[in-house]
């Protein structure tokens, strides 16, 4: 996948992203970019902002300041409130990108009291306004490319982890969303469940998908990703191919995370 | 359940004994004042029930959102709608009652605008007072409890919906409401029957429901016991009637994730 969109512009493209709790400053200064076609891995210690940063490209969390943040050629302005809290300028336009961003949590979050099918098809009608009988079989589709066609009348609660988390990549994907953004997608679920996510997730990024991925899978991360991104302490420690960052690191922090979780 | 289970021996002995119990207090005591009052009782529960289920679907209408904004904000109204249900709960029905029907009730007259308005000839009668205190009521104790449904669903739930782009109204109905609402049934089935006991408090403004015409059937024909065992087996049915509903309702939703 890599190099055949080089060319073309970003989908993504954040420069000097700052985020706040409070007074902890969990990023500092954090540039990315995403090209179409390119999956990207954030690696990092824990506390190192790769979630936050993650979040902050689909506007969950709200940066407290950016020299640029453009999502899909569009850029998106913040203003402050009298509180000091920082809000998106255009709600109307952050709902519109969100809608191309697809985005897969660590706790799944399935909304328990609708069906699989229903949890599918529910964005394409509420967001979209497909009629149901388009957004059902869209969610039939994506539920057999997950591989849970015999699951789709079933609750989350009824499922095991790895079926959640696979039905959530599929009702990310029913909006058609131009990126994927993944937050710890495997953290939460049982060892022997984490292949079943992480083979539909290397389909997807073999179909030419754009996804950011945030993972502590090193093997995954190496195997899948065209670029990996190194984050430590809110800052992009070093990013570069996946052989330069796992084969040959040049900083002694990556250096020493890789040991630690090789 | 299968049949086997449902006949055991404690079960039959148990029904055998209801049975001779209801066929003792048929027999031996006094119901022969039950016909001419029949007419009078079916209306009576018809009151009862309209004031209750009514008071329940305006009550809840308003706890939406006075739960609602004490999660949310702005801050004015949540404060608004802390207060308000403080005020309801902290203060016994029956003087909220009391308060609007004579206290608010008596001032009205006073107003002539309101005297010529269509309103007038509800503002005389007794059962809109009921109706409002037994509203407010309702509302004042399930705002707190949808305050805290809708502060118990997981957040992740809520924001996988903001991720998707979805309008916070279009979450609010489709997932936060539902999911608050699914979380509260098994309370709500417990709060529906404290509703219906807390009706009789309305016959003591002259509103004529089962308990009121219960009491007329007494000083009437000089009887107690009878009377009072019917209202009380009204009143079994009735709770019985909401406790039924909510089980069929509880069965049809799937177990909570």
């Amino acid at each position: 996948m890599q190099g055949q969109h080089h060319s073309a512009a970003p989908v993504i493209e954040v420069r000097d992203l700052h985020k706040s709790f409070g007074s902890v400053e969990v990023l500092k200064g954090i540039d990315l970019s995403a090209r179409p076609g390119e999956v990207i891995s954030l690696i990092g210690g824990s506390g190192s902002g790769k979630s936050t940063t993650l979040r902050c490209l689909n506007l969950l969390e709200t940066p407290t300041s950016t020299g640029l943040l453009k999502l899909l050629g569009e850029e998106v302005h913040l203003k402050t409130d009298r509180r000091g809290v920082g809000h998106v300028s255009n709600k109307k336009q952050l709902r519109r990108l969100r809608s191309r961003l697809g985005m897969v949590f660590q706790s799944f979050n399935l909304w328990p009291h609708m069906t699989l099918e229903q949890n599918v098809m529910e964005a394409q009608v509420q967001v979209l306004g497909r009629t149901k009988t388009q957004a059902r079989d869209n969610a039939h589709q994506l539920l057999e490319r997950v591989g849970l066609t015999e699951r789709l009348s079933m609750f989350p609660s009824q499922l095991s982890g790895g079926q959640q988390q696979r039905g959530a990549i599929a009702r990310a994907l029913a909006v058609d969303p131009e990126v994927m953004l993944f937050d710890e997608p495997t953290s939460a679920l049982d060892p022997e469940l984490v292949g079943e996510v992480l083979n539909v997730m290397k389909n997807l990024a073999e179909e030419g998908r754009t996804m950011i991925i945030v993972t502590h899978e090193m093997k995954f991360a190496a195997e899948v990703a065209d670029k990996v991104v190194f984050l430590n302490q809110g800052r992009v420690e070093e990013e570069g191919t996946p052989e330069e960052i796992f084969q040959a690191p040049k900083s002694e922090r990556l250096q020493q995370f890789i040991r630690s979780v090789g | 359940m299968s049949d086997q289970s449902f006949w055991q021996p404690h079960r039959l002995i148990l029904m055998a004994l209801a049975t001779a119990i209801v066929l003792t207090m048929a027999l031996n005591m006094d119901w022969s004042w039950l016909p001419a009052y029949r007419a009078d009782i079916l209306d009576a529960i018809w009151i009862t029930s309209a004031l209750l289920v009514s008071s329940i679907v305006a009550g809840f209408l308003l706890a939406v959102p006075i739960g609602l904004v004490q999660v949310t904000g702005p801050r004015p109204l949540a404060w608004l709608a802390y207060g308000f249900c403080t005020l309801i709960r902290g203060t016994p029905i029956l003087l909220q009652m009391w308060v609007l029907y004579y206290g608010l009730g008596s001032l009205f007259p006073y107003i002539p605008e309101l005297r010529q308005s269509w309103l007038w000839p509800y503002l005389i009668e007794a059962w809109p007072y009921a109706f409002v205190a037994l509203t407010l009521s309702f509302a004042g104790y399930e705002g707190e409890v949808m305050r805290g449904a809708f502060k118990g669903v997981p957040h992740g739930e809520l924001e996988a919906a903001e991720a998707i782009g979805m309008h916070p109204f279009t979450i609010l109905r489709r997932i936060w409401l539902p999911r608050a609402i699914q979380r509260v049934l098994p309370t709500l089935g417990g709060e529906f029957i404290l509703q219906l006991k807390a009706t009789p408090l309305v016959a003591t403004i002259a509103v004529v429901d089962i308990y009121a015409i219960f009491g007329r059937i007494r000083q009437e024909t000089f009887i107690t016991y009878e009377p009072l065992l019917m209202l009380a087996l009204i009143y079994l049915m009735l709770a019985g009637c909401i406790a039924f509903l909510f089980r069929l309702l509880e069965n049809k939703l799937p177990s909570r994730g």
